[in-house]
């Protein structure tokens, strides 16, 4: 037996209450002068038997009643064949329900949705339960708990709307945990209705492992079931957007959107129709597919007088309409200006004619490190920074810019200098002979300045030689690393600004980087990202953090007003400020997780499919607090019973 | 000391008077009086014929009765004595009990004093006996209006105190009075009940008309008490500690079987019985009394 509130147990001494008034009372006797002592001490010795059984029986009924009192607060859960003959239907039902962008896939003629179809299944099976068990729905977008009035009003709930975000499948049971505890919840059914979407519900997520130990921790028995809907998945194709850039040329704009489009199913290249919108002036464009996943890139000229604006990407209609459209705004950004500070003018001449190459119209400005100092960092976007680890006012000024969103890609000094700087630390050289130069062997390329080119192709960072590097300790991200595994390339973000750190110079006695195969697109890169990092943000995935901002108050453009930007995918606006909110790229991911890994996930709790829903219970636990609170009212009854005076009145016989 | 005279009511004792004390069996008495006599007499009421034995007076023969029938009958009637009737009243501890309502031994002294002075008043003879384990009274019975006031005082000089000596009173008084007498007995009876009807037995042997009071409080009888209580024996120092809830039911049965034997024992006996509970009027049990013989004895 357990209890679910077990500090009440505490009160169990209270049953010693009656006993103890029992005493006291005892010892409370008055005094009578009597003259028939003859008669009460025959009564005694007949009555005395008999009357400690009834005192004694008084005293249990009163000592049971009190502990049925303690024990039905305490709420106990018994098990067993004890809790089989207890068990009906459970306390609680609590029903988990998907709301994920990829639950908007159809999955029947009718063209109803998977959260249609969950939410017509949960309401068929909460039907049985609905006067007997607690009725509650915990959606994925909100994890908000809610109480069902009934199976009837589950279509009806606020919370099961369709939605462009991800699903949390471990903190979706996380939140049901904290809901059951909280709630003090007993016997719980939770019934979890989802399509299972692999990246929802990683099975290598670190949570699952606590998951289960928590669930164990509670003296309650839980059954999960659960419900996979659409699990045979007709054909689909979703976009998302990667980039949309704008790019001045000396005619005028050009908008460069970037966007990947994967297809659930590929067998030969297909020709798609593509609506493309922009300030709503809709175009049409088509993009042949030629593998399952493709980047898609669309430029269109912008009109000199244009700033800002905002768009979308629609594929045409399939079975789920939730990731056929990508948002984007755009925003024309400022022409700053790049720093190159060192004081080797070899390597500061590479730099600088690696630039001019990337970009022509941008002033880059070549600095020594004590010209750095008097420096008007305010329009600068880009910093290149060749030579000891800055210090003192230097290292202020750069910390500062680059916390307020600039770029800066550190190569290494000549000398390890030991100065931390934004947490990375140049410590020590090493050096390869030219006849076997250091080579990279892993690095980045789903993003940062090293990813793949728009077409798919790696940058060649395999003809990368190193001769001497600086090894570096450091506490940002590798992003690439050399055969020794010491890093190549690292990043902080700092702020809004972001910093590199290269771990060889850019002078050919130590490598090959002038060559400009690797240099010149990560320089390009890096300059993209200043002037992004130069602008507010503008593309946000559903459930990011920063929409959850309550000083923030976005309305949809073009749409419906009571959009949400935390729910729906669209374009908001605040003030001057344009944000595109798309569905999570992990939506469009076709892989499924298999329900039964659940049970793999969490071995030690009871998870059936659907399917199994007829089947009894294992070893099921049921609350017994209405039952001991029955007893406590029998043994209150019976010793209200034993301690009625005698009802038939005293033959007193008349005088005379 | 009280005023012995205050145990008469005098509005009790004048709805009383009208009503005659009368033994309902023939009393032996000293003079002519109101009561049967077992010997035959010289009153006007006619007994029996008998037959004619040598030593008989001849002037009781009956002429006219030989004239007829030439054989001789002697013409009797009966006699008529006055009472002796003897109180015999408890003195023990336990009629020092006072419940709900008077004082036992409050009740018994009017009661005694009352029928004292009925009889006397009406031309018998009272007598009083205090059964009391250490200062036990008895007074002889008397007709003389005087006799009144000593019973009075002794009543009202009287505490209730000791254990019971009623059976040892009564049985010394079977030995003592050899004349026919009523004897009264006003007692809660709180003593060995085959021992105080084995004295009843013994008084009715010797042709005494017996009568007994029997006064009990209402608390004795209905043993309503809601606490444990210590209850202090008054006839000794015992004492006990009970749950009066818990043995109520075994007392009370204890109790009505006590009584029934007492009632019972009392009617086998030819034993006017009378209860009187202390918080009643005595006078309606005096009333009873009275009147019942009356009724029994012919019409008032």
């Amino acid at each position: 037996m357990f209890f679910i509130q077990q500090t009440i147990l505490l009160g169990l001494p209270l049953i010693l209450v009656p006993i103890i008034i029992h005493l006291i009372n005892r010892q409370r006797f008055r005094r009578k002068q009597w003259a028939a002592m003859e008669f009460i001490l025959r009564a005694n010795r007949s009555a005395i038997t008999q009357a400690k059984l009834r005192h004694f029986l008084i005293l249990l009924f009163r000592t049971l009643a009190v502990l049925a009192l303690i024990l039905a607060v305490s709420r106990p859960l018994i098990g067993g064949w004890l809790g089989n003959t207890f068990s009906g239907a459970p306390d609680v039902v609590l029903m988990l329900l998907d709301r994920s962008a990829s639950m908007e896939t159809k999955v029947n003629a009718e063209g109803q949705s998977r959260r249609e179809r969950a939410l017509n299944l949960l309401a068929d099976a909460a039907r049985q339960f609905e006067n007997k068990s607690r009725l509650v729905l915990i959606d994925s977008a909100t994890k908000t708990a809610i109480d069902l009035a009934s199976a009837e009003t589950l279509a009806a709930s606020p919370t099961v709307s369709a939605t462009s975000t991800q699903a949390d499948g471990p903190g979706l049971l996380e939140s049901a945990f904290q809901w059951i505890v909280e709630n003090q919840a007993g016997n719980t059914e939770i019934w979890i209705a989802s399509d299972f979407q692999a990246s929802n519900w990683n099975a290598d997520d670190d949570r699952w492992k606590t998951i289960g130990e928590r669930f164990d921790s509670l003296p309650q028995s839980f059954t999960f079931r659960t419900l996979s809907i659409g699990q045979a998945d007709s054909p689909n194709l979703g976009t998302t957007l990667k980039e949309a850039l704008v790019k001045v040329t000396g005619s005028g704009a050009t908008l460069q959107v970037t966007s990947d489009v994967t297809a659930s199913e590929f067998e030969e290249a297909q020709n798609y129709p593509v609506d493309v919108e922009i300030d709503e002036s809709v175009s049409q464009s088509e993009i042949q597919l030629i593998a399952s996943k493709m980047r898609w890139r669309q430029s269109m000229d912008l009109a000199n007088t244009k700033t800002n604006g905002w768009g979308s990407i629609l594929l045409p209609s399939d079975s789920n309409p939730a990731d056929n459209q990508a948002f984007f705004v755009y925003q024309r950004g400022l022409s700053g200006k790049t720093f190159i500070v060192g004081n080797d003018p070899v390597e500061t001449q590479i730099c600088s004619l690696l630039l001019n190459a990337v970009a022509p119209d941008q002033d880059h400005l070549v600095m020594t490190t004590a010209g750095a100092l008097n420096a008007d960092w305010s329009d600068c976007q880009l910093a290149v920074w060749m030579g000891a680890t800055p210090a003192g006012n230097v290292a202020t000024q750069l910390r500062k810019f680059i916390t307020e969103g600039g770029v800066c890609l550190f190569f290494p000094p000549s000398e390890p200098d030991n100065i931390p700087f934004l947490g990375s630390t140049w410590t020590q050289l090493g050096v390869m002979s030219n006849e076997a130069p250091m080579k990279i062997s892993t690095w980045t390329e789903s993003e940062g300045p090293l990813r793949v080119t728009a077409e798919g192709n790696s940058l060649p960072l395999g003809r990368i030689e190193a001769y001497e590097w600086m090894e570096l300790t450091s506490g940002g991200e590798t992003l690439a690393s050399f055969v020794n595994e010491i890093p190549f390339l690292t990043r902080a973000i700092a702020a809004q600004g972001a910093a590199y750190w290269c771990a060889t110079s850019v002078a050919p006695t130590q490598s090959n980087l002038a060559d400009g195969l690797t240099l010149l697109p990560m320089m390009e890169r890096l300059l993209n990202e200043a002037v992004m990092r130069s602008l507010p943000r503008s593309s946000f995935e559903c459930g990011d953090p920063f929409l959850t901002q309550d000083n923030i108050e976005w309305r949809a453009v073009g749409r419906s007003n009571d959009l949400d930007p935390t729910l729906n995918a669209g374009v908001y606006t605040s003030g001057d400020r344009y944000i595109a909110v798309n569905v999570p790229a992990s939506e469009i991911d076709p892989d499924r997780f298999n329900a039964s890994l659940l049970s793999a996930s969490l071995p030690s709790l009871s998870i059936r499919n659907w399917e199994d829903s007829a089947g009894a219970q294992a070893n099921p636990t049921s609350e017994i607090w209405r039952f001991i609170l029955f007893g406590m009212l029998a043994f209150l009854l019976a010793e209200s019973f034993l301690i009625l005076p005698n009802t038939t009145p005293a033959a007193v016989p008349a005088s005379g | 000391m009280p005023n012995p005279f205050d145990l008469l009511e005098s509005d009790v004792v004048a709805r009383l008077k009208a009503i005659p004390l009368l033994a309902r069996m023939p009393m032996e008495g000293s003079v002519s009086g109101h009561h049967k006599s077992p010997h035959r007499g010289s009153s006007v009421e006619f007994a029996e014929y008998r037959n004619y034995v040598p030593g008989d007076d001849i002037r009781r023969l009956d002429w006219r009765v030989f004239a007829r029938t030439d054989r001789f009958y002697l013409k009797e009637f009966e006699a008529e004595t006055n009472l002796r009737c003897h109180l015999v009243v408890d003195g023990s501890g336990s009629m020092a009990f006072a419940g709900e309502g008077r004082p036992k031994f409050e009740v018994v002294q009017r009661i005694a004093a009352c029928l004292a002075h009925l009889t006397i008043q009406q031309g018998d003879a009272a007598g009083l006996n205090i059964s009391h384990s250490k200062d036990a009274f008895e007074a002889p019975a008397k007709r003389t209006p005087s006799h009144v006031s000593l019973i009075l005082e002794a009543l009202s000089k009287a505490s209730p105190s000791g254990e019971t000596m009623l059976t040892e009173t009564l049985t010394e008084l079977a030995e003592k009075i050899r004349r026919r007498a009523l004897v009264v007995i006003i007692s809660d009876l709180f003593c060995d009940t085959k021992a105080l009807l084995s004295c009843c037995q013994h008084l009715r042997f010797k042709k005494h008309d017996v009568a007994v009071f029997h006064v009990l409080d209402p608390q004795e009888i209905s043993f309503e008490f809601d606490r444990p209580i210590r209850f202090q024996d008054m006839e000794s120092s015992f004492s006990l500690v009970s749950e009066p809830a818990m043995i109520r039911d075994a007392y009370l049965k204890e109790f009505h079987q006590y009584l029934e034997q007492v009632r019972g024992g009392c009617m086998e006996l030819n034993v006017d019985y009378r209860r009187v509970i202390t918080n009643e009027p005595y006078e309606s049990a005096i009333a009873g009394f009275l009147r019942d013989r009356a009724q029994s004895m012919g019409p008032l």
